[in-house]
């Protein structure tokens, strides 16, 4: 065939037309025959983890690019794909922090892109917000991403010191910590909490070992903490959580989770140094599922320890790899109102999404 | 250049191979224990050019490869192989003056053993470059082709001495634009070490042959046909050093260079010899802040290695004899932190030299002091300043001084930085020539507003040896890059001026350590240049490539017969627009050359092409 080809190119040298139509053959050519023969290879998911009370975990999916939002390509698109390639997908280089919004969308913060990527998992669109080459308020490393009521998005960046705040279609729309001549307030802001309900704003800032409690128009009105070991003290305190009247504080340096009230009271903690299942070695995400359950991720042990109030050890999940269920340097936790536990594999460069069945979603069921 | 015919057919044989490489690819995803992986762009452009009077075009075929994989596991064997054809137009200065091809592979053995190996093998045909002169940043515009094999193999068994052993073959012809002739290189080179560590002592030992066989067709200068030579040399060397009390080591070095060099042009040229040379050191801290050294050296003739190494590109050249050349010498050297910023160095040292019959003994005293500085209002300064006093059997020769100066500081909104040094009457590898040299290099930048910043840089250096008024080199240069957001403007401005050799590859200066006289007359050629250039280049949304460029370069060389002019023009501009996983190519390139050596034909050539490429992942 391609001998066949060329000579018919050699003899017709001065005429285009045939020459044209051997030349789009053969370079669509190979892109049809490697489509035709590529295979996927599909990781075979873990097992449900069985805990107590025929409660489980199930693992449910795992997504990292823009490709895993499309839905069915139609004839057209496949064609355009073999003969120009497929574009460029973007997808996540160092995800860090996790949010899901009301209407089912992943916001995931990438410190290696510079940006935010909004997976929406239900209408199968995506989205990249980066601010980079932006004159004024750039955003250079987005840290951690909380969301008030009206889905409004909310970033730390640790490098800038400020608060960037942008609505749910990823439009920006204010900064919150800016100094005049563009210095940020903050030393180095990362767990970001937004409490809708009381019009309040958590922010720690990692070293000034404090957490800052803001109004929404980003005034402070009282701050939380200083260095130290004790009560109410921390050391490079990172992420936070609000649920309920609690306020829950990674205090990354001294291996634990502090759980204090909404006015900064001490009320206990979870987690101590050490090497063994229960114990801390790097804390990162934390989230709460609907029966309470306090779910701390481990950086560096790749895995995922679940706590109960008292801080009891309830299980775990996870170990370090790059399998489904596995995790290299996991990093952000979130628990939506489905019980569905998105964390952040960040080295691995993906989001695994688990789904914890308790009690009260298994009553649910059996009502139904 | 290649006719049309034999263009079209080399582009099919090419694409046909590509092809055929790609239809039957699943199955060599993993054919038995081998596994690959293919990825590459096939393109097809039209390109056009004119030669003076006459004018050209075609349409062809360009493609590249890069083939990776392994066999049964990639510590047992591992390749890489990445094919090319008339892909030079991308990504070369001289654009699409030529349709260069060529192939770059290795193949890696064993890497997971105790003995692992390696396969290398390079080619490029039709290639362009450039001649190059010092201090200039523009050359004469040159094209040819090269091509290497190497082999390397090592041993690393724990306990045992290691060993590794390398042979490689390299050789090349290029020709200037312009001139008919060629000039060829070829080289063979044979390197054995081994290093081993008994009882505390680091033992190591080497052996390396080279051997370089040239051809030059020298333009610049007044020889009639090309000078041929060949050259050879052996290298021996054998180290032992152990720790010594006190933080310190001690140790013994020996090495032996032999050499033959012969050369062929109206006259035929010979030369060998041998050098041996032995070291000894010591190395001790007595006191925290105090370090001494000592150490004793021999040589019996410390020119016998300067014909290869002299250029560093390893061109055999010829030099004067100076007959028996003996050196002894013992020094002594202690540094001291006086402050937290200051440090102290003093020296001294006696060297006996014998050459051309006569007995030179020198004593030098030396000292200097390193000072480092850190102020928030005057930024940061280190600087160092030395003096060296020589004394000889005639009486004290004068002093010589060193110095350099380092400063950076942030100054309303602009960040300085400058290094400058200087030496004076420094004692060269023969006592009685010392060197006098002067060094700088100035910086500063400039944040202008968002994404937009201003570089600029001035530096220079001058050097020679102080006997022989007017051979001194220099060379200069001043650049600039303004950057606002994607667009970058950067152009710069040089001259140079000095004695170089002529290799294949281009001029080279010769050291300012070695006095010129050593060097045989007609080997020596006069050089004054001055280049300059502008390039704008922009990337638009991550998809858009234009880049445009114009440089300039006038020349002149003098060897001791013939006076010989250079002008080089040059035009060159890019695009690329990358959609999806096709890109849309085209290209402008503008030659103009002119030597005026006898023969030598003015060369004013335009060429341009526009196509397209889609890359590949195969498999």
């Amino acid at each position: 065939m391609v001998q066949l080809l060329l000579s018919v190119a050699e003899r017709k040298f001065l005429c285009i037309g045939p020459r044209l139509a051997c030349i789009v053959f053969l370079l669509v050519t190979p892109s049809w025959a490697v489509k035709l023969h590529r295979e996927k290879t599909i990781d075979p998911p873990p097992p449900d983890i069985l805990l107590e009370g025929g409660r489980k975990l199930h693992y449910e999916r795992s997504f990292s690019s823009e490709r895993e939002m499309e839905g069915k390509r139609g004839f057209w698109t496949k064609l355009v794909d073999v003969i120009a390639g497929e574009p460029d997908h973007p997808q996540l280089v160092r995800p860090y922090s996790i949010a899901v919004d009301s209407r089912g969308r992943a916001i995931v913060t990438d410190p290696g892109a510079n940006g935010i990527h909004i997976f929406d998992l239900e209408q199968h669109k995506y989205k990249f917000i980066e601010r980079r080459d932006k004159d004024k308020d750039p955003m250079r490393s987005p840290q951690c991403v909380a969301l008030d009521a009206q889905d409004n998005i909310y970033v730390t960046d640790s490098e800038s010191g400020k608060i960037l705040v942008f609505d749910p279609s990823g439009k920006f729309r204010r900064t919150i910590g800016s100094l005049k001549g563009g210095e940020g307030f903050f030393k180095r802001p990362t767990g970001i909490a937004v409490d809708s309900a009381a019009q309040r704003i958590y922010i720690t800032d990692t070293l000034r070992d404090k957490i800052f409690i803001l109004d929404m128009d980003g005034s402070v009105l009282q701050t939380i903490g200083q260095r130290g070991t004790g009560q109410v003290e921390f050391n490079l305190p990172t992420e936070l959580l609000v649920r309920d009247q609690n306020l829950f504080v990674v205090d990354a340096m001294n291996f634990r989770v502090q759980f204090l009230n909404r006015s900064g009271a001490f009320q206990t903690s979870v987690g101590n140094l050490g090497d063994s299942t229960g114990t801390m070695f790097r804390p990162k995400g934390i989230g709460i599922d609907s029966e309470g359950h306090l779910y701390v991720v481990d950086g560096l042990w790749g895995v995922v320890q679940v706590f109960d109030q008292e801080g009891r050890l309830l299980y775990y999940f996870g170990s370090r790899g790059t399998k489904s269920g596995e995790f290299q340097l996991p990093a952000g936790l979130f628990i939506d109102r489905e019980d569905r536990v998105f964390v952040v594999d960040s080295y691995n460069r993906r989001v695994q999404v688990f789904r914890y069945f308790g009690l009260s979603r298994q009553a649910a069921g059996e009502r139904r | 250049m290649l006719s049309r015919l034999e263009r079209v057919h080399n582009s099919c044989c090419i694409l046909a191979g590509l092809l055929l490489l790609t239809l039957p690819s699943v199955a060599q995803m993993e054919v038995g224990d081998a596994k690959m992986n293919l990825n590459g762009n096939i393109g097809f452009n039209y390109a056009g050019g004119m030669n003076g009077e006459s004018s050209d075009h075609s349409l062809g075929f360009s493609g590249n490869g890069n083939l990776t994989g392994n066999y049964y596991n990639p510590n047992f064997l591992n390749f890489n192989v990445q094919p090319f054809y008339n892909r030079e137009q991308t990504d070369s200065l001289f654009g699409s003056l030529t349709n260069t091809g060529g192939v770059t592979s290795n193949v890696n053995l064993f890497s997971g053993s105790h003995f692992p190996g390696s396969i290398s093998y390079n080619k490029l045909i039709n290639s362009t470059g450039q001649f190059g002169v010092p201090g200039s940043g523009v050359g004469l515009a040159e094209h040819g082709n090269t091509q290497g094999f190497g082999v390397g193999w090592s041993e690393g068994v724990p306990d045992w001495p290691m060993l590794m052993a390398s042979y490689a073959i390299n050789s090349g012809s290029n020709s200037i634009y312009g001139l008919q002739d060629k000039s060829t290189d070829s080289s063979h080179t044979f390197n054995l070490l081994s290093t081993y560590e008994l009882r505390g002592y680091r033992l190591t030992g080497g052996y390396t042959h080279r051997n370089v066989d040239d051809s030059i067709s020298n333009p610049l200068g007044s020889d009639e046909g090309p000078i041929r030579s060949n050259s050879s040399s052996n290298y021996y060397q054998a180290n032992v050093s152990h720790s010594f009390p006190m933080s310190g080591a001690y140790g013994v070095s020996w090495n032996r260079v032999s050499y033959d060099y012969g050369s062929q042009d109206s006259a035929s040229l010979s030369n060998s010899g041998a050098s041996d040379n032995v070291n000894g050191t010591l190395v001790f801290t007595p006191m925290r802040k105090m370090n001494l050294a000592f150490d004793a050296n021999y040589t019996d003739n410390l020119l016998g290695n300067v014909p290869q190494p002299i250029l560093g590109s390893g061109t055999a050249i010829n030099v004067t004899s100076l007959g028996t050349f003996r050196s002894f010498l013992v020094g002594a050297d202690a540094n001291y932190q006086l402050l937290k910023n200051l440090n102290v160095h003093a020296d001294v040292n006696h060297q006996q030299q014998e050459f051309l019959g006569q007995s030179y003994g020198a004593t030098q005293f030396g000292g200097s002091a390193n000072y480092n500085f850190e102020h928030k209002l005057f930024g940061h300064l280190s600087f160092s300043v030395g003096v060296v006093d020589t004394a000889n059997q005639y009486g004290n020769t004068g002093l010589g001084f060193v110095g350099t100066l380092n400063y950076a500081r942030k100054v309303v909104g602009w960040e300085v930085d400058a290094n400058v040094s200087y030496a004076q009457n420094v004692a060269t590898q023969m006592l009685i020539y010392t060197t006098s040299s002067f060094n700088y290099i100035t910086n500063a930048r400039r944040r202008l507003g968002a994404r937009t910043y201003f570089m600029a840089g001035v530096s220079g250096e001058h050097s020679g040896i102080s006997a022989n008024t007017g051979s001194s080199n220099s060379a200069e240069r001043i650049s600039s890059v303004f950057i606002y957001h994607a667009y970058n403007l950067n152009g710069f401005y040089s001259k140079s001026h000095g004695e170089a050799i002529f290799t294949p590859t281009g001029l080279v200066a010769v050291p300012t350590t070695l006095p010129t006289s050593i060097f045989l007359p007609n080997s020596l050629i006069a050089y004054d240049s001055k280049g300059w250039g502008l390039n704008a280049s922009t990337l638009i949304r991550r998809k858009l490539t234009i880049s445009m460029g114009y440089a300039s370069y006038n020349g002149s060389t003098v060897d001791p017969l013939l006076s010989t002019f250079t002008k080089t023009e040059l035009i060159n501009g890019i695009m690329q627009y990358r959609l999806r996983k096709i890109f849309l190519n085209a290209g402008y390139t503008r030659l103009k050359q002119r030597i005026s050596t006898p023969g030598a034909i003015p060369v004013n050539v335009t060429t341009y092409y526009i196509g397209f490429s889609r890359w590949f992942n195969f498999f």
